[in-house]
């Protein structure tokens, strides 16, 4: 599985969305998107739902937020460990 | 976010922004100096014109937008419930604003009617659900205290326009009057830009969150201020101006640490609406200024400036949010539909000609400024303020015209290439 790394904390509203939709528009089979962010993206999420993305998101202890985004159902997002 | 409205229920309100500033700018070549009479009928056009037409408008639409985001509440059947606020909001302000010039008690009756179903409707729509929020903090309180002191306002109003329609004054009308405007101007705008800013400064430009007791006490402060105001003034009590104090040193507060945020940025490129919350934040500073000097020397010439510097100060954020919203509305519709190719959102509007319009907007303002002292310089507020939301409403347009292009000759791209299977987490 290759994970690819998408660090948006810099970057003001609202690039962190569009690189985020490039990126996921770009994954081929086995590919997972690993977004890094200091907000968890909900319009982000509304639109990977409607196409048929899948995603996890999680805060960690510093207050960044990790979203893990993958098109290929045969990726296990829950097991992945970033 | 999952339950966002349709961007037309938002676009309907925004697109009222653009033809209430024109027929303000118009008011203002019409009216003339009359206008910066207070209390005079003229200025009451024009007041009405400004705060509900325009700004209200604008409010009222980013409400519908933000609520499921930053709250999460959920309105059912979006469209129906916009279609009848925007059409009560807007025939409700044409109709205050000819009673207002016309002195016909029906227009009067009339308006109170529209305008009072427009904002109540909105309350009951969105108060019961923004109330139900569990744990709610910062900006969600500030929406709730924002969307109450507007029905407040409205009952105020309401009453004075019942006093007006029957050609009689009460004798508590001066209290109700104060009263009225305390809540539309502090209560619902100067409470939702505050609630809206705690979320939106930190996240559109990468800025340290505002305090943590700012925003746990600005709301409580700014609300006990204008409930006790309002007690104080209908029962005739002494020292009622220790309240406004109260209301001007938070406002105050709110606009330096604003301006110490926007100082802060990680990346610090300034756009179009970066300027227009400066501009709107130099406003505010200078409204509470005028409030200061108002208070100490009792100067009532400085009452218009002040309000024209408040009527700046939120709509100079109207004018910033709007161009942070529309081509974000755009691109996110076009996105969830499939649309990958769609413009990104700094080609949906110009940021040049955004950043005309922030010129604009500084040169109607300051000509406004000027023409307090040399009446000569109105007409030429007059035209930049109408250029100014003409290019607005061109911005706007051009923005719903890439949607509405995409929409039509764009192909959603297929990325169902691995599955259709879709699970979330």
């Amino acid at each position: 599985m290759h994970v690819i790394e998408l660090d948006v904390r810099i970057f003001e509203h609202p690039v962190p969305l569009e690189k985020a939709i490039a990126a996921f528009a770009a994954l081929t089979q086995g590919e997972v998107l690993h977004m890094i962010h200091r907000k968890n993206p909900l319009p982000l999420f509304d639109i990977l739902g409607k196409q048929g993305g899948r995603y996890r998101s999680y805060e960690d202890e510093n207050g960044i937020w990790h979203i893990l985004i993958a098109r290929d159902p045969a990726v296990d997002l829950e097991s992945l460990d970033v | 976010m999952e339950q966002a409205p349709p961007i037309g229920v938002i676009l309907r309100f925004f697109l009222m922004v653009p033809f209430f500033g024109v027929l303000f700018s118009l008011f203002m070549f019409y009216s003339g100096s009359d206008m910066l009479v207070p209390h005079g009928p003229s200025a009451a056009a024009a007041v009405h014109l400004l705060f509900l037409g325009v700004i209200a408008m604008a409010m009222t639409g980013s409400l519908f937008q933000m609520l499921p985001v930053l709250a999460g509440v959920v309105i059912k059947v979006p469209t129906r419930h916009a279609t009848a606020v925007h059409l009560l909001l807007t025939t409700g302000t044409m109709m205050l604003v000819w009673a207002f010039i016309s002195f016909e008690p029906a227009a009067y009756a009339l308006a109170g009617l529209l305008l009072g179903s427009a904002v109540f409707w909105l309350a009951l729509l969105m108060l019961p659900p923004l109330l139900r929020q569990r744990d709610a903090k910062d900006t969600v309180r500030g929406m709730q205290i924002a969307l109450a002191s507007f029905a407040v306002a409205v009952l105020l109003a309401l009453a004075m326009l019942y006093m007006f329609a029957q050609g009689e004054m009460s004798v508590s009308h001066e209290a109700i009057r104060a009263s009225h405007y305390s809540f539309a101007l502090v209560g619902w705008m100067g409470m939702l830009i505050i609630a809206v800013a705690f979320q939106v400064i930190e996240m559109f430009y990468v800025t340290p969150p505002y305090p943590g007791f700012c925003k746990k006490w600005a709301w409580a402060i700014l609300f006990a201020s204008l409930m006790l105001k309002m007690i104080w003034l209908i029962f005739s009590l002494p020292y009622a101006a220790v309240f406004d104090t109260f209301i001007a040193v938070t406002l105050l507060g709110f606009a330096v640490i604003t301006f110490r945020r926007l100082s802060q940025r990680k990346r610090p490129v300034a756009d179009a609406t970066v300027w227009f919350w400066r501009m709107g934040m130099a406003l505010l500073l200078l409204a509470v200024l005028g409030w200061f000097c108002y208070t100490v020397s009792g100067e009532s010439a400085l009452i218009p400036m002040m309000l024209v510097a408040y009527g700046g100060f939120a709509l100079s954020v109207v004018f910033g949010m709007m161009y942070k919203i529309v081509p974000f509305l755009v691109w996110f519709h076009l996105n969830s539909q499939g649309y990958f190719d769609a413009p990104v959102m700094t080609e949906i509007i110009s940021p040049k000609r955004a950043k005309l319009h922030v010129y604009l907007a500084l040169m109607s303002f300051l000509f406004l400024f000027g023409s307090f002292e040399f009446d000569v310089l109105l007409p030429w507020a007059a035209l930049a303020m109408l250029l100014s939301f003409m290019l607005l409403g061109m911005n706007l347009l051009s923005a719903a015209n890439v949607y509405r292009r995409k929409r039509k000759s764009g192909t959603p791209m297929d990325l169902s290439a691995f599955s259709d299977m879709s699970m979330k987490s």
